[in-house]
């Protein structure tokens, strides 16, 4: 490939690791970031970092990105934070982007704070709207409560940082491969090895893909009480063709498995119907609901849930779904 | 051998609201509490401490003089020391310049080999200080930890969960640990220790105690700005459905069929 050509103060979509099961949300910076960069009259790139990566570099030229920035190594098989890290900063040095987005994922909420410490620059997390304005990155984030938004700004610094929250913003459509996007090397020598030793791997995280996926949703929370009415909401979600998700106070507390979990450390749902049974409405769980139509069931008439809810029923769980399930079967 | 584990004073939710019509966020008399998620930090701290009973646990918070109580407070469930950084040149810090603040306590505590936080705060929810510490003081992050299996003088093994699953994995220390909530019960407080505390002082530490650059604290340090916040418009109040719980049911019920077009 010979020395790039990446252009200086471009966008850059730093991508989830190709293991990852959120790898998607990279189509969805696809579209805010085209749409930034075509604003800035730059270009927009995607970084990709790992072992064996040619399959998904076919996958991704298909998108309007115009370059592919790779690092390929054995050495990045196996996933040890500080040399994913270590890598995109030196790259980002070297060519000087003048914004960077990455998924509000584990994966990105967890690296991208440790380069931004290492260049001293801003980030600002779990952005719901990006615009750009003569070269300024205009973030805007929820705060205290999905009922206000903050518009955050990054003015004396480069890069300027963000993690955008998944499924806020469309999938960008393929297209056929025309060869627009270049693709440009990184070599990597500098490799620490001082490795954390993997023990033990208790359990891959299950997809949870249709829960992202689906149209209605069951949501239970910590008032849904006991193992028998979780199993009437399971029963109810297969009768209604909904999807059961959790909060993660439920998951804590061992009641159900961690693939439904729902909100800031789960997945974030849009669902066009949202039922909540027992759900108190903390914002940690709600800001990965992303539904207008939110209804919801709960004993304590003064649950937050309430005041986000289009429909709202104050009734004793234990009561309530042995009567729904009893109707919904007739 | 010195276990910090970081602290934030934060609002209580539950008595924060939006005043929709004047479109405002009321945090009056909302009292200050310590950010739940740093109770996990803490007890992680602790159990370390019960496996090798000669590490200090010290508190560490950046935070208005007035959170001193709540902060004493903490050496009721055991700590050995409690640190408030306090000083107006540390107001309005965002993540990198909070990190910057903690990351000088640190330092000045010295021997430290072993730095706890909570994952996130309730209020920014940014997840941003503990990657951020790690960067700055050269340590491994060990991200969203669910339990510590074992701990001595150059190492720990800990229970985490990144983006490929839940792993047990062994570090040679030091390192920042970010703590997620799990099955983890925290303890209660005891008496004897709450006893004890009274006759234990909060170092209250400011930018010169521990040889922090001001440039690099609060809003002169800190990379982002707050350009405006506002309240989303069009919030609606729902429906709600009223009757004797039968009555609640079937309306219930009505609305299901209703919105699939049953």
């Amino acid at each position: 490939m010979g020395e790039s050509t990446i252009e200086e103060g471009g966008v850059w979509v730093i991508s989830e690791p190709s293991d990852s099961d959120k790898f998607d949300v990279i189509y969805e910076l696809n579209s805010i970031g085209r749409k930034l960069a075509d604003r800035n009259n730059n270009t927009l790139t995607l970084v990709l970092i790992g072992y064996a990566l040619q399959e998904k570099i076919e996958e991704i030229k298909r998108f309007s990105y115009d370059y592919i920035l790779y690092a390929e190594n054995k050495m990045f098989e196996y996933y040890d934070l500080e040399n994913y890290a270590n890598t995109l900063v030196e790259m980002i040095r070297k060519y000087k982007p003048g914004v960077v987005l990455l998924g509000s994922t584990l994966y990105g909420r967890t690296i991208a704070p440790w380069i931004a410490s290492a260049l001293k620059t801003g980030l600002t997390a779990d952005c719901i709207w990006l615009d750009m304005n003569e070269g300024t990155l205009i973030q805007v984030r929820p705060a205290f409560g999905d009922n206000i938004e903050a518009e955050i700004i990054c003015p004396r610094r480069k890069p300027q940082m963000a993690t955008v929250r998944p499924h806020v913003f469309p999938l960008a459509e393929c297209r056929d491969n025309d060869g627009t996007c270049k693709l440009v090397r990184y070599d990597v020598t500098n490799f620490k090895t001082d490795f954390l030793t993997l023990l033990d791997r208790i359990k891959v995280l299950e997809n949870s893909q249709s829960l992202e996926k689906a149209q209605i949703i069951f949501a239970v929370g910590r008032g849904i009480k006991s193992k028998k009415n979780l199993d009437m909401v399971f029963e109810l979600a297969v009768l209604y063709g909904a999807q059961v998700g959790a909060t993660r106070a439920l998951v804590d507390m061992g009641m159900i498995d961690r693939k439904y979990q729902i909100g800031q450390t789960g997945v974030t749902v849009k669902p066009k119907l949202y039922i909540a049974f027992g759900i108190s409405g903390c914002i940690q769980h709600m800001s990965g609901v992303l539904c207008n139509e939110i209804w919801a069931v709960n004993n304590d008439e003064n649950a937050q849930i309430f005041k986000k809810a289009t429909l709202g029923c104050v009734a004793d769980i234990n009561v309530f779904l042995p009567l729904l399930l009893n109707k919904m079967k007739e | 051998m010195n276990i910090v584990v970081c602290v934030k004073p934060v609002p209580d939710r539950e008595k924060m609201y939006v005043d929709k019509e004047k479109g405002v966020l009321v945090r009056n008399g909302a009292d200050m509490v310590i950010n739940e998620l740093d109770y996990y930090a803490l007890e992680l701290g602790l159990r370390c401490k019960d496996m090798q009973k000669d590490f200090n646990v010290l508190v560490l918070s950046m935070a208005n003089h007035n959170c001193i109580n709540l902060i004493r407070s903490l050496y009721g469930y055991g700590v050995d020391d409690a640190v408030l950084l306090s000083d107006k040149a540390f107001q309005g810090s965002d993540t990198l310049a909070t990190s910057y603040v903690l990351s000088c306590g640190i330092r000045k505590i010295g021997e430290c080999k072993i730095i706890l936080c909570g994952c996130e705060s309730s209020d920014g929810c940014t997840a941003q200080v503990g990657p951020n510490l790690a960067q700055r003081l050269g340590m491994k992050l060990l991200a969203n930890v669910l339990s510590i299996q074992y701990v001595d003088e150059k190492k720990i093994q800990v229970q985490q969960i990144d983006y490929q699953g839940i792993k047990i994995v062994e570090a040679s220390l030091p390192v920042v640990i970010t703590a997620v909530s799990s099955e983890l019960k925290i303890r209660t407080k005891k008496i004897k220790f709450i006893l004890e505390a009274q006759n234990k002082d909060v170092s209250v530490w400011n930018a010169q105690d521990i040889h922090a650059d001001c440039a690099q604290c609060g809003l002169s340090g800190s990379a982002t700005q707050v350009k405006s916040m506002h309240v989303k418009v069009g919030i609606q109040t729902g429906v709600m459905i009223d009757g004797d719980q039968e009555e609640k049911v079937e309306q219930f019920i009505s609305y299901l069929k209703k919105w699939k077009g049953m």
